[in-house]
């Protein structure tokens, strides 16, 4: 049974106070280890720490008395059987929360934790809410004044309970958990990997290799995609050849060379036999040759369909239609000798009558580009038009391929 | 003119013919006839050389335009000669 004098406190205000075990000073209060155990975690042990060389103690929580505004006292006899190292796999308020940034999914911005609120409970302590307030910075720093000034006229809500505050792998001991998220870990799949190389290249290398290892294949080669070339050479770097390959064939070839281009040739040469060899001779071409055909950067899958087609059945069908399709927001409208005759964006689809026939909505005034083409013509052409895919044609308009945005977006062209 | 935009127009000139159909068999003469203009007008501009290309293509759009109102084509009518 503990005596609390407050049953709500912050970290910053008793860390350094001073700790007695029964009435022989022992030393000061340095850190608190916390489990996670459901909802909020808990405080399981008290890191003490002792001068003149002395090893620090750890003081399970259910041995402390009493914690008053100056002192810690802690019913135990002996310190002998408390002299024992902090776990690897420990989680510590000081060191691994404190002062560490924290991610706010919903900005995405960094904040940083100024302070912990803890709170008493049926005997057991929690962390209940990290602060990243100003004026919990500016009451560290001993300004309590100005930080009462700023609460009384400046009403900042920087509060957030851990409920919401998630450690990021389970493995947290390995980088000392040094960043929350405000977002259950179970939804960071969920998250657009557009935003999720916005947080990366916020981290630090250790905090960004633990998170990028939680995602699902396809998302962290989407992420390496979109994330800048220091970070992807970093990422593939740090993981095995393996997995990196893995990423890559999640690519396209003109992405797999972007990203491979960047890299030491050894580690280039080594990823490019590892890949699937169907589509390795491509990006060995693009990234060796400077070869920037455009052909080599269409994509046979897209939906390709005759002008007798009503609206309606395209809607009906399009699930099929689309499935495993890498262009689906267009239909591309082809006649018995796959040439192209028009294209149709899904909402025209969706727009129109039932009874309506692809050839009555589609676009017939067709924007395309020829098998001569580099991917110089295609980037200007995209710039041009901001279309998410285009075609290339031959003479007589038999549709080659079809060239995405996402597959050439960031990607520099040498020739022009 | 692409062979596209000749789809096209042979695809409004379906809509055209299809409503002509539905509105002689309903009695309205009059109506019929002015879909019957509009289209000849969309078939005029087809170059010769894609009219009998498409001319399938028409026929095949009348008829499951009319199918999706559960009526049949009575009679043959194909491209204007």
């Amino acid at each position: 049974m503990v005596a609390l004098l407050e049953k709500e406190f912050f970290l910053s205000e008793i860390l350094g106070r001073k700790v007695y075990l029964k009435s022989e000073r022992v030393g000061k209060l340095d850190d608190f280890v916390i489990v996670e155990t459901g909802k909020l975690p808990e405080v399981t042990h008290l890191v003490v720490s002792r001068s003149f060389g002395y090893p620090s103690l750890l003081l399970p929580w259910n041995k402390i008395s009493l914690i008053s505004n100056t002192e810690i006292v802690a019913n135990v006899d002996s310190v002998t059987p408390y002299e024992n190292p902090v776990p690897e796999s420990a989680i510590l308020l000081k060191a691994h929360i404190l002062d560490k940034k924290i991610l706010d999914m919903d900005d995405h911005e960094v904040e940083v934790v100024y302070d912990v609120k803890l709170a008493l409970q049926n005997d057991t302590l929690y962390a209940s809410e990290v602060d990243f307030s100003r004026n919990r910075l500016l009451r560290r720093l001993g300004l309590k004044k100005i930080a009462n000034f700023f609460a009384r006229y400046y009403q900042e809500n920087a509060t957030v309970s851990w409920i919401y505050v998630q450690p990021l792998p389970e493995k947290i001991g390995m980088f000392k958990g040094h960043v929350k998220l405000k977002v259950l870990k179970e939804n960071l799949n969920e998250i657009h990997p557009a935003d999720l190389a916005d947080i990366l290249e916020e981290l630090d290398s250790d905090q960004r290799l633990a998170l990028f290892t939680e995602l699902e294949t396809e998302l962290a080669s989407d992420t390496l995609e979109e994330v800048e070339p220091r970070v992807q050479r970093e990422l593939i770097s740090a993981i095995d050849l393996e997995d990196a390959a893995q990423l890559i064939n999640e690519m396209s070839p003109a992405q797999a060379a972007a990203i491979l281009s960047i890299l030491p040739t050894t580690k280039a040469e080594q990823l490019l036999l590892l890949i699937d060899q169907e589509s390795a001779p491509n990006v060995q071409r693009i990234i060796e040759q400077h070869d920037e055909c455009i052909l080599l950067y269409v994509t046979q899958s897209f939906i390709k369909l005759p002008p007798i087609w009503l609206a309606k059945d395209v809607i009906n069908g399009y699930r099929e239609l689309a499935r495993d399709k890498d262009v689906i927001m267009y239909v591309y409208v082809i006649d018995d000798h796959n040439r192209l005759l028009g294209v149709v964006d899904i909402r025209e689809i969706i727009m129109a009558s039932d009874d309506q026939t692809l050839a009555e909505i589609m676009s017939d005034n067709l924007i395309n580009l020829s098998p001569a083409d580099t991917l110089y013509d295609a980037t200007q052409m995209f710039e041009r038009y901001s279309f998410r895919a285009i075609p290339v044609l031959d003479d007589d308009d038999h549709i080659l391929g079809v060239v995405r945005f996402k597959d050439i977006r960031g990607i520099k062209p040498r020739l022009s | 003119m692409n062979r596209g935009k000749a789809y096209k127009l042979a695809a409004l000139a379906a809509a055209h013919k299809t409503r002509a159909i539905i509105l002689l068999k309903n009695g309205d003469h009059e109506g019929a006839r002015k879909e019957e203009v509009a289209f000849l007008d969309r078939i005029e501009y087809i170059p010769g050389r894609l009219r009998q290309e498409i001319g399938p293509f028409l026929d095949a759009s009348v008829q499951i335009k009319l199918n999706t109102v559960g009526m049949e084509r009575n009679s043959r009518q194909g491209l204007v000669k």
